[in-house]
């Protein structure tokens, strides 16, 4: 398919209807979408900061705050509804819709994680019975992790944006690293008995990198539907490196 | 516009409409009014031509007759005895008719005034009267109180047309004449009967005795064959013409002549017929079948051009149907096309129809005019046309023959009438159109 | 490029990029235009009307009792096409066609070949429902009759009524075959132009956009109808609506100026087009 006609338009692939109403509609689906992406990064860090910090009150806001990324859903669920009652999509603006549906609900979860967290922060608060619980290896391997799925999963609602393969194809190499990350945090929290944790705590911590390795997965399969939009391909539990590979292979 | 001290504000649409609105409404009804004034002006000019015609024809379905006993005797009819018709047919009947006449008036005794008395007579009441005596020979022998057709000139003074008091000098019947038919009359000799010879006879030079027989059936016969000869051809041509023949040069050149064809003056195809069917093919001359021919010729663009246009009006989604189901060209045509269009076809040729009905002007090329009194048998006998016929009577001097030219107009139309209500009549059968 | 498509075809089950190569005769179509089964094969047919070219170098096969549907934006030859396949484009002046179109492997415009049988075996839908200005019998008896195709009047009859069961109609009408064909409904009378078409028993069924007339109700009672003749006939299709093309359909091809520019399975053409041109006109992005 080398063929130039074949090849699929380079600009925004939910513009240019002649219906303009229906451009306008989905892009309110997906700037809804973006809204609460940008909630979720906003979320986690606020989140992670609250854990490594110990910072109660700031737990407390990111549990506030969550319904806010459930109401988004409910509203990415009607404007869902309401395009495929009214405009029928097919071909590219089918899979938009359908992705965009499943990006909505890996958003919401990837936001539950969030708030999974803050409340394991507050949870850990209250085993706690003296000063600093995270000893600083621990801490390095929260940020780096964290580091690491809050990069991935900005990258991904970015790559919902444009439906950027070239984004989608960096997040599935990112995950080795991700994956690393999160060992990295399990081994120590494995060995966290010499650093003075008691075993209900350590589980606790293992819940949040847990948690925070969801977040990255979450932005994976955002990925995944930005190029099921993109190259009309299903890649879903396809083998990650063959993928990579031949994206790679066709120029991504 | 411009002007910033223009603080007017801008007129809406709605107001100008309104304006305008006036004026326009002015000009509908001015509209109206003028096509009600043509129409009603066109109904009144129709009802006068009706009213002038059957004012003016209608007295000449009544014919004055004049009562007299006449003596059948058997030594003047049938000396012999024998009953033989041809001694019938040879015999003096007109000398039975004056004598019945001079015994009415027996103080006439002048040859002059008896050659007077004997005009009152038509010169064909002899024949009538021999019709009579053969149609039932048992009257012979017998004194009959009998019905003699009087003469035009008598005709006319008990219709009305001669003026009674007028001079002497400036009336075709006398002053004695007059005296004989007021004794008549006095006597309830004289009546007006309904004149059976105008539908039975042919012309005459004879008021009285003319009638529009022979026309009518030469009409008949020439407007029959056309229609058999004109209608296939014609509808043959256009269904070619419109569905078969291919779209070039040709059939463009073809189409072009049609519609001009439809526009040569008649007199042309009167001039055609006389130098081709007469005279290179030598088809006999005043004969219905010249006739048809030459009205064929005329006709047959009219009732292409109608039934083009007819063809054309059937829907191709019809022909798409039939040919979809394997129908060929031919039978989509035949079973589906034709009958679809027959009602337009059948229009296109009753007005051709019509129109040929009411030529004159290419007959009288090919001898239609001549003056033929028997009524023509057959489409070989010689014949004249209703519009010939009504010529040729509005051309003749005799007061008689006015109201005879007003009766056989009427008669026309009454025919054209008959016609239309045919078409009609066929349109309503076959115009299934569900 | 090519290990992608070979990848992908584990999940999709796609025709792979090899066949496509060699089966494609003409080079612009996108997707396979060859079935296993074919009962009607068109090989770079050209039609040109005078010096307009309206279909350039179209190739398509028509399978055995599958569902046909041919979209694309107005003027793009879909119809043309269609008439193509019973030889109905002889009927207008200046229109010519090359290449070839094999009715099971006759040469539909082979010069021996009379376009009267093939018509009945190519039989044919008309967009807006024409059915004769006749009775309702008379309508689908017709075909049967010119052609012969029954002995006597109970032969006919039977046929008649079957048609009209084939075609859904006969419950609607048996009590009144002897009425007008134009007093039915717009659905009842494109019915009755069905049951007309199966009469002659066709092989082949051309729709020429056959619910444009239509109301939704009577449209899906069309092509529920269309749905049950795919058991005993191939038919074609023309559709100006793409829902109706993707709800009845097995293949579907899309034209665009003349040109085939692709073809494929109906869910993939309406889930995953390749070609922009298909893609931007199936999601109303022109035309």
């Amino acid at each position: 398919m080398s063929d130039t006609a074949v090849d699929k338009p380079a600009g925004d692939l939910m513009a240019g209807h002649t219906v303009r109403r229906y451009d306008q509609e989905l892009a309110k689906l997906r700037a809804i979408i973006l809204q609460m992406g940008e909630h979720v990064i906003e979320q986690t860090q606020a989140a992670v900061a609250a854990l490594i910090q110990g910072d109660e009150p700031q737990a407390y806001r990111v549990l506030d705050r969550e319904p806010q990324i459930d109401y988004l859903s409910l509203d990415a669920d009607e404007e869902v509804f309401r395009v495929i009652a009214r405009r029928q999509p097919t071909a590219v603006d089918l899979r938009i819709v359908l992705a965009l549906s499943k990006i909505a609900g890996e958003v919401e979860r990837a936001g539950d994680k969030a708030a999974r967290i803050a409340r394991q922060t507050l949870e850990l608060r209250q085993q706690e019975q003296d000063g600093e619980l995270l000893v600083e290896p621990l801490r390095v391997a929260f940020q780096t992790l964290d580091d690491k799925a809050c990069c991935m999963f900005e990258r991904s609602v970015r790559a919902v944006t444009s439906f950027d393969v070239t984004q989608a194809l960096v997040i599935f190499e990112d995950e080795p690293a991700l994956y690393a990350a999160a060992s990295n945090l399990r081994d120590l929290l494995g060995e966290s008995g010499d650093d003075g944790l008691v075993p209900r705590q350590a589980i606790t911590l293992f819940h949040c990198a847990q948690a925070l390795k969801h977040i990255g997965t979450h932005a994976s399969n955002i990925a995944e539907q930005v190029i099921y939009v993109a190259l009309g391909q299903d890649v879903r539990y396809r083998n990650r490196e063959i993928l990579i590979e031949t994206l790679r292979h066709r120029g991504y | 516009m411009n002007n910033p001290a223009d603080t007017t504000p801008p007129r809406r649409a709605i107001d100008i409409v309104n304006a305008s609105l006036k004026r326009r409404y002015a000009r509908e009804r001015r509209f109206r009014w003028l096509g009600a004034t043509a129409v009603t002006l066109g109904m009144v000019f129709v009802v006068l031509l009706f009213a002038d015609i059957i004012l003016k024809g209608y007295t000449a379905f009544q014919q004055t007759y004049i009562q007299l006993p006449i003596e059948l005797a058997a030594a003047t009819i049938d000396p012999d005895g024998t009953r033989d018709p041809a001694t019938l047919a040879r015999a003096d009947y007109m000398k039975l008719i004056r004598e019945a006449l001079r015994e009415q008036f027996p103080e006439v005794r002048d040859r002059r005034d008896r050659r007077r008395l004997n005009s009152m007579i038509s010169v064909g009441a002899p024949d009538l009267l021999r019709e009579r005596v053969m149609a039932d020979p048992a009257l012979i022998g017998t004194t009959q109180e009998l019905w003699i057709l009087a003469d035009d000139d008598i005709d006319m003074l008990v219709k009305g047309y001669i003026d009674r008091n007028a001079p002497e000098s400036d009336r075709r019947v006398s002053d004695q004449m007059i005296g004989w038919i007021n004794r008549l009359e006095a006597e309830g000799r004289v009546a007006k009967r309904f004149n059976t010879i105008f539908f039975t006879h042919g012309t005459s030079r004879e008021p009285e005795l003319a009638g529009i027989a022979g026309a009518l059936m030469g009409s008949f016969y020439t407007l029959a064959l056309t229609f058999l000869l004109s209608f296939p051809i014609g509808v043959g041509a256009a269904l070619y013409l419109e569905e078969f023949a291919p779209k070039n040069r040709w059939t463009d050149l073809i189409e072009v002549n049609v519609n001009n064809l439809a526009a040569v003056p008649s007199i042309v195809f009167g001039l055609l017929g006389l130098a081709v069917f007469i005279g290179f093919f030598g088809v006999p001359r005043s004969t219905p079948l010249v006739a048809a021919l030459v009205m064929t010729l005329m006709t047959l663009p009219t009732i292409i051009i109608a039934s083009r246009v007819a063809l054309k009006s059937v829907p191709p989604s019809i022909r798409e149907a039939a040919l979809g189901v394997g129908a060929s060209p031919l039978q989509t045509q035949f079973h589906h096309v034709l009958p679809l269009a027959l009602p337009g076809i059948l229009t296109g040729s009753i007005i051709g129809m019509a129109r040929a009905l009411g030529e004159t002007a290419p007959l009288l090329m090919i001898g239609m005019i001549a003056f033929i009194v028997d009524i023509p048998k057959g489409f070989t006998d010689a014949a004249t046309v209703l519009p010939v016929q009504i010529f040729l009577w509005a051309d003749s001097p005799e007061r008689g023959f006015v109201e005879r030219t007003s009766a056989a107009i009427i008669v026309l139309l009454a025919f054209l009438f008959v016609m239309n209500l045919a078409a009609v009549l066929l349109r309503r059968r076959f115009e299934r159109r569900w | 490029m090519n290990t992608m498509v070979e990848v992908m075809d584990k999940t999709t089950g796609a025709i792979s990029s090899a066949d496509l190569a060699q089966d494609r005769p003409s080079a612009a179509t996108v997707g396979d235009v060859t079935v296993a089964d074919p009962r009607m094969t068109c090989r770079d047919v050209d039609v040109w009307y005078g010096a307009k070219q309206a279909i350039k170098g179209v190739s398509l096969d028509i399978g055995k009792n599958e569902v046909l549907s041919m979209i694309g934006p107005s003027g793009c030859g879909k119809s043309t096409f269609l008439r193509c396949l019973n030889r109905m484009n002889d009927t207008i002046d200046g229109c010519r066609v090359t290449g070839s179109i094999k009715l099971d492997e006759q040469d539909i415009y082979d010069k021996a070949l009379d376009p009267v049988p093939l018509r009945a075996q190519v039989g044919m839908v008309f967009q807006k429902p024409n059915p004769f200005p006749k009775s309702i019998y008379e309508n689908v008896a017709y075909g049967p009759r010119i052609h012969g195709l029954t002995n006597n009047k109970a032969e006919l009859d039977e046929l008649v009524e079957s048609s009209l069961r084939k075609a859904g109609l006969w419950n609607e009408v048996k009590d009144r075959l002897d009425q007008p064909g134009t007093g039915l409904s717009g659905g009842q009378q494109q019915r009755l132009c069905i049951a007309r078409t199966i009469a002659v028993s066709p092989e082949v069924i051309l729709m020429d956009e056959p619910c444009s007339a239509l109301d939704p109700i009577a449209t899906a009672i069309i092509e529920e109808l269309i749905d049950e003749l795919r058991a005993n006939y191939s038919i074609a299709i023309v559709t100006h609506s793409m829902q109706q093309a993707a709800r009845v359909s097995q293949r579907t091809a899309y034209f665009h100026l003349g040109d085939l520019i692709e073809v494929g399975e109906t869910n993939q053409i309406f889930t995953n087009p390749q070609h922009r041109l298909t893609e931007d006109y199936i999601t109303g992005r022109f035309g």
